[in-house]
């Protein structure tokens, strides 16, 4: 089988295995179009991805590859055993998502950029972790926001929105 | 460090999505893009509220003309004695959510049975639902079944099939005897009745419908200290043998009051019969 190499913006690869690439809907796609120019040819496919460097690159091929494993023992396990493996799917995924805020920026938006869905859900649900239970500038203050409206305009929106923010 | 600021905002929007509405509206306040994204806020099409914003006239200024697309109102438990909001204040809350949520999009309305409407309320169910799961409570008037009294269905409602009742009387001074509301849709196929009582120690009778009133029932579900009939049907049985539809028929009951085992032996027919004692 033919090797598959993405390759960050910083120009470092990384070979992935088919069923793990597959799980990205851009590489995927990008895959079909390279195998129908290359043919027969059996040199690595190489993917060049000029959004996504390679921290962030090496991040959501871990989560590829660990969702093709999840995968692959939910197909071979006993219905009796999945309520287990959610568990371990789940404990898994939170401890994926222990990172900064400037990190999971870049991840959300190479998720969204490679289209991998699973991840995209997953980093989108994070965010609004951080957000939750938190004042408007404690918000702020979380992603690193500068108070962007006037005082007059902060004060016609409190009114509009007085039941969320008494 | 990189801002939230700068993720296109459909992916602010899907951050958004994750959150529950007041969290959301109190973001409108974090910055221009925020508030942006989250002034047209659109609610639905599973709406799930707490009382109180039920209770909020400014939650209700707020949502008007944002309900148009809600297809399920769920109002939640309330979470702590300290929740617990006037009774009229929250009829009148869900009557007002209730009239704006217009255009025939509302098919479910579920509220919590730790909640206790007005019987008003009723009369204010949009006539789009499908599915209403709601309880009353009222203050020894629970015969006021008349046709345009104020425990009745609105006069139209013809798709509403499955209905959950569960009926509270208060200080009950007389025999303790509730009735179904009047005015109920023909279109029914499921139901559940539950009577309490507050302040007395036996629980009340259910005066029963009239099997006419029931067309196209498959499924009734009924919880009462015994059952009383209309002249017509004289009994139990009597009345559910007049059902034509009918496959499906769950009693409880008092076991000092009358035997409704033996009257459900005799019913032919049907799937299933069952009764057990309250």
């Amino acid at each position: 089988m033919r090797n598959i190499v993405l390759r960050a913006n910083d120009g470092a690869d990384h070979v992935i295995s088919v069923a793990a690439a597959s799980l990205c809907k851009t590489v995927a796609s990008l895959l079909q179009d390279l195998e129908a120019s290359k043919g027969e040819d059996t040199d690595p496919l190489i993917v060049p991805l000029p959004n996504v460097c390679n921290c962030t690159l090496q991040k959501v091929l871990g989560f590829c590859e660990q969702q093709r494993a999840f995968d692959e023992l939910c197909t071979a396990s006993p219905a009796a055993q999945q309520a287990d493996l959610t568990r371990q799917i789940q404990a898994w995924q939170m401890e994926y998502m222990q990172v900064s805020t400037d990190e999971l920026y870049h991840l959300v938006m190479a998720a969204h950029y490679l289209n991998v869905p699973r991840l995209l859900d997953l980093c989108t649900d994070a965010m609004a972790e951080r957000i939750r239970g938190k004042s408007p500038a404690q918000v702020r203050e979380c992603f690193g926001l500068k108070p962007s409206l006037s005082p007059e305009e902060e004060e016609e929106i409190r009114r509009s929105n007085l039941w969320a923010l008494n | 460090m990189e801002s939230i600021n700068e993720l296109p905002n459909h992916l602010v929007a899907l951050i958004m999505q994750q959150l529950p509405i007041d969290e959301r509206c109190r973001c409108c306040v974090v910055s221009k893009a925020f508030n942006t994204l989250n002034s047209h806020l659109q609610l639905g099409p599973a709406l799930h509220i707490r009382p109180q914003q039920v209770a909020d006239a400014h939650f209700a200024s707020w949502a008007a003309g944002r309900l148009t697309g809600v297809t399920g109102l769920h109002v939640l438990p309330c979470q702590s004695a300290v929740d617990r909001i006037a009774q009229s204040n929250l009829t009148a809350g869900l009557c007002a959510l209730l009239s704006m949520c217009g255009g025939g999009a509302l098919k479910s309305l579920t509220v919590s049975d730790t909640i206790s409407l007005s019987q008003l309320a009723l009369r204010h169910l949009p006539g789009s639902l499908e599915e209403v799961s709601l309880s009353v409570a009222f203050d020894d008037s629970c015969m006021e079944n008349k046709p345009h009294g104020t425990y009745a269905f609105p006069a139209s409602m013809p798709h509403l099939r499955r209905l959950r009742l569960q009926v509270t009387c208060m200080n009950v001074r007389s025999y303790g005897l509730v009735t179904m509301p009047s005015s109920l849709p023909t279109s029914l196929e499921t139901v559940w009745v539950g009577t309490r009582a507050r302040g007395r120690r036996i629980g009340p009778s259910l005066l029963m419908p009239k099997a006419s009133d029931l067309p196209n029932i498959k499924e009734i579900e009924l919880d009462a200290t015994c059952f009383i009939c209309h002249e017509g049907d004289s009994s139990l049985a009597a009345f559910l043998s007049a059902l034509p539809k009918l496959e499906s028929v769950r009693l409880r009951s008092d076991v000092r009051a009358v035997d409704y085992q033996s009257a459900l032996t005799h019913l032919r027919g049907l799937k299933r019969t069952h009764w057990e004692a309250l």
